[in-house]
Formats: C-alpha cells, structure tokens, sequence
C-alpha cells in the first residue's frame, strides 16, 4: 500500500470559485494520502495509528448515524459497530479504489440500511417526529439565547423532514447537503450511478421542502 | 431548453457546478416557466434550511468506548494492534479519559487558576512578611474598625427610612417634594 497511490479526491459542493474549488481538492487529496498511510500503518500492527483513524472520523461518521436515524442512542451505537467493522475488515480496504472516509460512509450507509429494514416496525409504532433528539448541536455563529433557541429549532425541524424522508432520498441528500460530499462520491457510496445521485438529490430536496412548509417554514 | 431538462440540471445549479452557458440556459427557461421556478424555490428553501443547520456534537466519550470496544474485538487477519494491547497496554485505557480534549481542557484550566491562586497567596505573604506585624495589625484593626462604623451608619439611615411616619402627600400620592430645593420666597 503506498500513500502516492491515486484517491478520489474531495471537493466543496458549493465552492464558492474555481481557486476554492482546486484548495479544496488539495486539502481533500491530502487528506486522503494521510488517512491511506494511516491504514497502512495500522496494518503493520501501530496501535496509534488505528487511534487517530478513530478520532478523525468519528465526527462524521456519528453526525450520518445521527442524521440519518434521529436517535442520539441508536447513533452512538451504530458509530461504535462501524468501527468494530471497519477494525475486523481494514485488511480489506483498497486505496486504489476509494478514499477511506468513501470506503468507511459506505460501510456506515450499509450498516444505516441494515438498522433501518430491522426497525421498521419500530418505527410505525413509535415515530421518529414524536421523540426527543438528546443529541447536541453547536452553532457556529454567536451564542446569544434567541440564536440558540432558533438554530434548536432548525434543527428539530430538520430531524422531522428528514425523518418523514424516504430512506433513498434521505440518504442521498444527508450525503450531499449535509456530508458535503460530491456526486461521484456519493454514487461510490451508494453503489448507484451518478445521474441516479442528482435525480434522488433533486427529488430528496423537493421532498424535504415539501415537509418542512407542512410545519411552517417560509423562505 | 425543456422542463424535463431543467428539473435534471437544477441540482448542479443551485450547486453552482454549471457552466456559463448551461447556466444561462437555465435561468432563461426559469424567468419564463412558472412551474420550473416553483420547483426552484422549493429547492433552495430546503438547501437554505440544510445549509443551517448546526453541527451535530458527537459524545464525549466515544472515541474511548470505540476504542475499548476495538480493544475487545478480536485483530484481523492482517495483525492490526491496537491501543491497549501490549506489556502495558491496560494503562492506556485508563489515562485515554484524561486526553479527551474537553477533559484536558477542564485540567488545563484548573491548572491555571491554581498557579495564580499560589502565586497571588506566595505575593500576599511575602508582603506579610517584608512589613512590620504591628503595623499590620493596626492598619487591619484600623480598616475593620471603620468598615464597621460605615456599616452601623448604614444600618441606621435605613431602620429610620423603614420606621418614620408618612407624610401624608405622601399617603394620597400626590408628587414627591424634593426636600432638598428650597423655596426661594422662604429665603427671602
């Protein structure tokens, strides 16, 4: 394994410029050079390695699980089985072929589907909508009481749309929208083509609009 | 350019990914498509709402629990090891709290403010120590005793205050006479 050897590289969906766009494939290139090393030494027995593997994704890993299933527990969860799984099978992974976080989402949107046909009786009894996150959320911006009350808001109601979301336009709009990840990343992700991706992108937007009128947000 | 088009490239529109040409193209049909435009605006309303949505924070322990976890599973064919196997490998699981970063943080923190209580304490002590001890005693017995001359004075303006008699401009709530103007006929 050789950290030279080509990896799709990230990008920005919304960069702003074209100089933007390549910085961010720079960094994105970069990244996945370090993550391919990472693996390779980690292969080679350095217990370290392995833990900073853990430690760089686990965010984004936890924020898919999250996003996608609503519940702060069953996220916690499902981040920890992906990286058992990810530590029995990293043997198995091929830089050649995918950058490790495409690899790693992929391997979580497996395990996300898996969760997701097991509870489905769980969830008609007990719907996602009606429950509370007890997941935190920072902002970004300022700290001030009324911004936290509405960036809580916006975050319940997006928790809600997506909830009420099929699970192939939610997936493909967490991945994009809120993943920032681009189209052919996610078509390796999800193992469908790309004008597939755009088409669930455009109709998961659609959808989610839809839901989020239904509870009273305007432009 | 034909709706079914439009509807295929808004994505890559509203993610600026198109060229200036298709670009165009599009926001020609929609100034002239109603349907299109609405389907548009649907479109950024939800990409507006994603595009505010917050971080979402992961817990503070997962990364050791991950880690522990790993710790139990059994290594893979390729001969990872991982943190916490080895001669001395169960100290790490123990101390990994301490390298979490807002553990560290709390520590670093605390660490601070005991250095400057210690290093306040050992100025105030050494000035102590420079000065004379009956000089000391007698500034500090002087400021106690008119700390409490003030503090008596206090108490009394406010237990008169609390116990006069209303005046009965007072009683009627008419305006509050300010006492301290005096009538200018009555000086003369």
């Amino acid at each position: 394994m050789s950290s030279q050897t080509a990896v799709q590289p990230w990008s920005a969906p919304w960069a702003g410029s074209r100089q933007e766009g390549v910085y961010s494939e720079r960094i994105a290139r970069e990244a996945a050079e370090r993550d391919a090393a990472l693996v390779q030494r980690c292969l080679q027995g350095d217990g370290n390695a392995w833990e900073t593997l853990v430690r760089t994704h686990t965010r984004v890993v936890h924020a898919t699980c999250y996003r996608f299933t609503g519940h702060a527990e069953d996220a916690r969860d499902l981040t920890q089985d992906v990286f058992v799984r990810v530590y029995r099978g990293l043997d198995s992974y091929q830089p050649g072929t995918a950058a490790f976080r495409t690899w790693l989402l992929r391997l979580t949107r497996n395990l996300l589907i898996d969760h997701y046909r097991k509870t489905r009786k769980d969830r008609i009894l007990d719907p996602l909508e009606d429950q509370a996150s007890g997941v935190k959320e920072t902002s970004v911006i300022g700290g001030r009481a009324d911004h936290t009350l509405m960036r809580r808001e916006v975050s319940e109601k997006l928790r809600t749309g997506l909830g009420r979301m099929s699970e192939e336009l939610r997936e493909a709009v967490i991945l994009r929208d809120l993943q920032q990840m681009d189209y052919q990343q996610i078509a390796t992700v999800l193992g469908i083509p790309e004008g597939t991706v755009k088409s669930r992108i455009n109709r998961g937007r659609r959808d989610l609009a839809k839901h989020l009128r239904a509870m009273g947000v305007r432009p | 350019m034909r709706c079914r088009r439009v509807e295929g490239l808004l994505c890559d529109h509203q993610d600026g990914l198109l060229d200036a040409a298709e670009r165009r193209d599009v926001e020609d049909h929609l100034a002239v498509c109603a349907s299109c435009a609405t389907l548009k605006d649907e479109m950024d309303l939800a990409l507006d709402f994603l595009r505010q949505a917050p971080a979402v924070e992961f817990p503070a322990d997962l990364v050791s629990s991950i880690l522990d976890e790993t710790v139990r599973t059994e290594p893979p064919a390729g001969g990872l090891v991982i943190a916490g196997v080895g001669p001395l490998g169960w100290v790490r699981p123990l101390l990994r709290p301490l390298f979490e970063p807002r553990l560290a943080m709390s520590l670093a923190l605390a660490l601070v403010s005991f250095s400057i209580l210690t290093w306040s304490g050992q100025e105030t002590f050494a000035r102590w120590q420079r000065a004379d001890p009956m000089a000391q005693v007698m500034t500090a017995t002087v400021g106690f005793d008119q700390a409490w001359d003030r503090s008596v004075e206090v108490y009394r303006r406010v237990f008169d205050s609390a116990t006069a008699p209303l005046a009965p401009a007072e009683l009627i709530g008419a305006p509050d006479v300010v006492e301290d103007q005096a009538d200018p006929a009555q000086i003369q």
